[in-house]
């Protein structure tokens, strides 16, 4: 593994996808999910991934974050080709690089919301200074009244809270989110689209979302926009002046045949 | 505290119920073993003071290293012995049984009649030394012979070997009346007391002592006991004892060694050290000098030590480390299989949460490690609270009264087996969970299901685990059926390899038979609850790893059941007398019936057939069967030959004997008895000496043991139950034991042995016979040709398994024994199968956590069939078919499984067993099998019920909701 400073301002772009391509095989036949797939963000960008169902959206989060292995190309996160490491390696590593956040079902229902924010450092069997930032965030995040309240007594939006809390626990360079709003009614997910708009800005910590909301990707810097595994076109998200400008710039996207430029 | 413990326990202690039921089903394992095992520590908590108590005066004893009652001491060595300065004293000792005879004065000595007789007279029988105890689990009465024997010890000690509690020791000054000190339970047991005089008999000569004083001495010494390579008892099953027998009756030592005809003889010498001489010194320097010794003889010193590691092997004492044993191998194998059922569901019911885990960074290595800590937590909760439920039990029981035979005890064996069982089984168990729960991909937490995931296997799987299955199932009976393999390895490899493999065997086959069962009974069995047949799939292949696991843990007990049970009445049948033999067999025991009377006799209203025998039990002039290598009921070292009229006991049409001959030919043979020393034998008499029909045999003189004569096998048959026709009838005139029943010629017999005068009648009685008319009249033709006791082994003495009629005739009735062995059977049957029955029970709690997890993930599709519009009661009823199917599946193992392992036991017990040797049917007892399966359905059903009555108070939405997200707790 790359030994990098933990610090998340050292790296330029914190996540360069190049060429990746997946495929699974399915009662006998053989799926191509992703197809050369290229993209890289810079640090501090919140980048949204939109497309249709079945595009490959939520593979491509799940090869970034190692949780599946990619059939070619590579994948550098901080620096490091994750791509190459072996589980182990790819466990450690997602632990202290990389945040995910699921749509639901994100904690472990037999933990209390402070130890689902921990769970990182006590894997990590890290130190009391790195628990005490942790319990710092979540006292920020607005979490500190109900830290000793299981999952299953806390609100969807505290939920999701929790499991960012959790990725900023490690300090996270790469924050992963799959349709983090999805279980959410619109003002909680407003409201967790505007916490990772701050993370974004103000520390800046790169986040890359699945949505296929655009009340969400408008929060966002840019959207990348899959159809059949391929990422068609991109766009600034600031050139789109309302949610219905940005929906009808998707709908457009979806239309093309071949994929346009893209960073 | 590692993240892995973090995880454990905040999963326990958030859903207690998931494992409590594992935890109860340990708990009670635990409590099981310190039940079974407390019996033992108790017994070696005792053997401390019983060994003391054993020397008595003494600090050692010297006895030969023989099981030859006839070994002596060599003067040389009693000499070396008092040359010794470190020794004060050495006292000389002569013991050899001896019969009691009639006894007058105070009271009385036993009288005859039966156990029940004795009992409402408040007499009891005379008890006789016998070593094989059969012991329920858990009994913790202290190791004792069973009877004991009275014993004449000659002793020339002026000081008392134990403390003298009535009377006074013997005086040695000579007396006109022998003075005789008698130990404290030979007074009870026969009612004696200081001043009666008792008659003593040994080889025919009497002796008449009078009790001058009782002494106090410990009930139990250990006897001299050597093993054959296959465990087999070498010798007689009783040796001599390390010291003096608890029958003791002590007279001046000349007068026991002109009485019992061995004059000069010491054959047991008890030391007492001087005070300054250090006995572990002693010990170490006189051990390696006798033995051997330098005439040859070898000798035993015998101290405290020596005596409590006698007693801690005697073979009563691994009889109950035996059943400790077996119990800590049923309980580790339960334990075993329900943590792993119980492991195996957790990962399963949380495989979404290991993946969550996975994803936020923690290894396999550290998800693996939770699956073993929930392991260990089980454990600990199991042991412990197993320790405090058995003392709980304990108390409970004795203040309701009941016997639960159970020491109280709770020392380092109990401790450390349970412990050893708890938490061996968790670790065993945990393997496989550990290495599925590190195997679960992190996409498993991306995956939002309702349903669960259905985990069978392909059917392929399950063909090659069953052929694989077959392959190992069929080693054990090779070997020990097939395979010509000399007895010692056979028995080797039999236990070490081909019966954990047969096990594993059955346990590649559960998989298959889980199918074959949903299969077989789910349909019927949804018939009879009334369940719809589409409804009644998979019940149990949903989850077939959990399925596995539990019907394993069901099987446990009641596939050792069904071995047992196999096992123990196909090892019993060829005990039991057949209507080869005569209805009754008359032996008369004082004097003899001259011929002249036979003609009276066979006048007495209700015989039919009459039948004089002459009846000897010579020894072997040969080795034939092997004895000295290892003792059975068929490899002894002598035979009974039964003198008969050929023709009335074999020829006509209606024989006395109506024998099934095996070789040979009925008429052949009949003609070879009365011309050519022609003799017939029982099958398993071939078997056990590798002589063919037509072969001869010498067997000595037992007056003349120099001498021998020959017969010559003419016929081979089937006696069943011979042993037992002549246990206690007298038949055994000479030894405890015999190889075979051997009929001959009557005048051959009389004239080889110089037997004169009728001492036994084989009888068959009419339909309508009055039994105690016939008896009293040949009682009255016993009574009119008293005479000098006949030989008789001390067996062919007791006030059981036979009627004596005044004081010399003894009558044995062939169906009064088949019935005595049916019920003597059932009751040692039934007790070695307490263990797997309680084995069964505990499984319950188990059992309950499996059907409640099934329900668990099942509950969205029981909301979706409220919501369709199925009853409650419907889904309730679909739970209780998971339980009864089950039950189903775990009957069908433990039948198979059950038949074949008891099967390979009775094969085995050729080998290793005192009692195998002879040909041993397979019986299938179905009716008692059919309870232990009923049982099992019961525990099954009602292991089922708690979760089907929480299904039945669910609402439909409420199965939804808990169906889509964490389940609600049952």
């Amino acid at each position: 593994m790359n030994e990098r400073s933990r610090g998340h301002g050292d790296i330029e772009c914190p996540l360069v996808v190049e060429n990746v391509s997946k495929s699974f095989r399915y009662a006998g036949n053989v799926i191509q999910v992703l197809k050369g797939v290229s993209f890289s963000l810079a640090r501090g960008e919140f980048v949204a991934i939109m497309g249709p169902s079945g595009s490959g959206k939520s593979t491509l989060l799940h090869v970034i974050a190692g949780l599946t292995a990619p059939d070619s190309g590579r994948i550098l996160v901080d620096g490091c080709e994750t791509s190459k490491l072996s589980d182990y390696q790819m466990t450690i590593f997602r632990r202290q690089r990389i945040g995910v956040i699921f749509q639901h079902f994100n904690l472990i229902p037999t933990l209390t919301l402070e130890e689902n924010v921990l769970l990182p450092l006590l894997a990590e069997r890290t130190h009391a200074d790195k628990i005490d930032n942790a319990r710092r965030i979540i006292r920020d995040l607005g979490l500190w009244e109900r830290r000793r309240h299981r999952p299953d007594a806390l609100s969807g939006g505290e939920q999701q809270r929790t499991a960012i809390a959790r990725t900023l626990a490690l300090d996270s360079a790469l924050i992963l989110a799959d349709e983090p709003t999805g279980n959410l009614d619109s003002i909680a997910g407003q409201e967790l689209c505007r916490l990772l708009r701050g993370l974004a800005e103000q520390q800046s910590r790169t986040i890359l979302i699945v949505t296929h909301e655009p009340s969400v990707a408008i929060w966002t810097d840019r959207i990348l926009i899959l159809k059949d595994g391929q990422i068609v076109t991109e766009f600034p998200t600031g050139n789109c002046d309302s949610v219905r400008t940005l929906a009808a710039r998707y709908e457009e996207s979806l239309q093309l045949e071949e994929p346009e430029g893209v960073r | 505290m590692p993240v892995s413990v973090r995880l454990a326990i905040a999963d326990a202690l958030c859903y207690p119920q998931r494992i409590l039921g594992a935890v109860l089903a340990l708990l009670a394992a635990s409590c099981l073993v310190v039940w079974v095992v407390s019996a033992y520590d108790k017994l070696v908590s005792e053997f401390e003071g019983t060994a003391r108590e054993a020397l008595g005066h003494y600090d050692l004893f010297v006895v030969p290293d023989s099981l030859d009652e006839k070994a002596v001491i060599s003067d040389r060595l009693i000499e070396a012995l008092r040359k010794d300065p470190r020794i004060a004293d050495v006292h000389c000792s002569l013991r050899k049984a001896v019969t009691i005879g009639r006894s007058f004065g105070q009271g009385e000595g036993p009288r005859g009649g039966s156990p029940d007789d004795l009992r409402r007279s408040g007499r009891r029988q005379p008890v006789v030394r016998g070593g094989e105890n059969q012991r329920s689990p858990g009994d913790s009465q202290p190791t004792r012979p069973l009877f004991l024997l009275p014993t004449v010890v000659g002793i020339d000690s002026p000081v008392a070997p134990y403390p003298v509690v009535a009377g006074q020791w013997l005086d040695v000054k000579k007396h006109p009346v022998v003075q005789a000190v008698i130990s404290e339970q030979l007074a009870e047991s026969f009612r004696w007391d200081v001043g009666q005089t008792i008659r003593l008999n040994s080889g025919g000569k009497d002796l008449s002592v009078q009790i001058v004083g009782i002494v106090q001495q410990p009930e139990s010494v250990p006897t001299l006991e050597k093993e054959g390579p296959t465990g087999r008892p070498v010798g007689s099953t009783i040796g001599p004892f390390l010291g003096m027998p608890p029958g003791a009756i002590y007279v001046p030592l000349d007068v026991a060694q002109e009485f019992l005809g061995m004059p000069g003889a010491i054959n047991l010498l008890g030391l007492k050290l001087t005070s300054a001489t250090r006995l572990d010194q002693f010990l170490a320097e006189w051990t390696s000098r006798v033995s051997p010794f330098v005439d040859g003889g070898s000798y035993l010193l015998m101290g405290e030590r020596q005596l409590e590691k006698a007693f801690t092997t005697a073979r009563a004492s691994r009889s109950i480390r035996s059943q400790a044993w077996t119990a800590c191998g049923l309980a580790i194998m339960a334990a075993v299989f329900l943590i792993f059922a119980t492991l195996n569901m957790g990962v399963d019911e949380r495989s979404r949460q290991i993946g969550l885990c996975r994803v936020v960074g923690l290894t396999q290595a550290q998800v693996a490690g939770t699956i073993l800590t929930q392991a260990l937590l089980l454990a600990i909760a199991g042991w412990v609270g197993g320790l405090g439920a058995a003392g709980i039990v304990f108390q409970l029981g004795r203040g309701f009264g009941l016997n639960l035979t159970w020491s109280g005890t709770i020392g380092p064996y109990s401790l450390g087996l349970s412990a050893a069982v708890t938490f061996l089984g968790a670790g065993v168990a945990a393997v496989w969970p550990m290495l599925r729960a590190s195997r679960v991909s992190p996409l498993e937490a991306l995956q939002a299901r309702h349903t669960q995931l259905l985990r069978d296997a392909r059917p392929s799987t399950l063909g090659w685990l069953a052929f694989l299955g077959s392959l190992l199932i069929v080693i054990h009976p090779l070997v020990v059926y097939i395979l010509p393999l000399d007895e010692v390895i056979r028995v080797s490899i039999a236990t070490t390899v081909g019966a954990p493999l047969m096990v594993l065997g059955f346990v590649c086959w559960t998989p298959a038979l889980v199918v074959i069962a949903e299969k077989a009974f789910s349909i019927p069995l949804g018939m009879v609850l009334g369940i719809p047949r589409q409804l009644c799939k998979m019940e149990l292949t949903r989850n077939l790893p959990r399925s596995v696991g539990i019907c394993m843990a069901v099987s446990v007990g009641l596939g050792v059941f069904t071995a047992m049970m196999v096992w123990g009445y196909s090892m019993l049948e060829p005990f039991k007398p057949t209507t080869w033999a005569p209805d009754l067999l008359a032996a008369f025991q004082l004097g003899h019936v001259p011929e002249s009377e036979l003609e009276s006799i066979s006048t007495i209203p209700g015989i039919s057939k009459l039948l004089p025998v002459a009846v000897e039990q010579p020894r072997l002039a040969e080795d034939l069967t092997g004895a000295s290598r290892g003792a059975s009921v068929v490899r002894q070292d002598n035979v009974i030959i039964m003198g008969v009229n050929p023709d009335l006991a074999f020829g006509g049409k209606k024989p006395v004997f109506a024998v099934d001959f095996v070789e040979g030919s009925r008429d052949a043979a009949v003609q070879q008895l009365k011309s050519n020393r022609g003799c017939i034998v029982p099958d398993h008499f071939l078997k056990a000496t590798g002589l063919r029909l037509g072969d001869t045999f010498s067997v000595c003189l037992p007056d003349q043991p120099e001498q021998t004569v020959e017969y010559r096998i003419a016929g081979v048959v089937s006696l069943p139950g011979w042993h037992w026709m002549t246990k206690f009838s007298g038949l055994r005139r000479r030894f405890g034991r015999s190889a075979a029943l051997v009929f001959a010629d009557e005048n051959v017999v009389r004239k080889d042995f110089k037997l004169v005068g009728i001492n036994f009648l084989w009888i068959d009685l009419e339909d309508d016979a009055n039994l105690d008319l016939v008896c009293r009249k040949l009682q009255e033709v016993a009574d009119r040709h008293l005479g000098p006791g006949q030989p008789v082994n001390f067996q062919g003495t007791w006030a059981f398994g036979a009627r004596m009629f005044g004081r010399s005739l003894r009558v044995t009735l062939r169906d009064e024994i088949r019935q005595q062995i049916n019920r003597r059977a059932d009751t040692m049957i039934w007790g070695m199968a307490q263990l797997p029955f309680v084995t069964l029970l505990i499984t319950l709690p188990g059992l309950m956590t499996v059907v409640n997890a099934s329900v668990r993930t099942r509950q969205w599709e029981f909301g979706v069939m409220r919501a369709i519009g199925f009853p409650s009661t419907l889904i309730a009823r679909q739970v209780l078919v998971e339980g009864f199917l089950i039950a189903a599946v775990a009957s069908m193992i433990s039948l198979l499984f059950g038949i074949a392992a008891g099967w390979c036991g009775i094969g085995l017990a050729q080998y290793t067993s005192f009692f195998g040797g002879m040909e041993t049917p397979l019986i299938i007892p179905w009716q008692k099998l059919m309870l232990g399966i009923g049982a099992t359905f019961l525990v099954c059903g009602v292991a089922a019920v708690p979760a089907a009555l929480a299904v039945f108070r669910r609402e439909p939405l409420q199965l939804l909701t808990a169906g889509r997200g964490e389940p609600f707790a049952l």
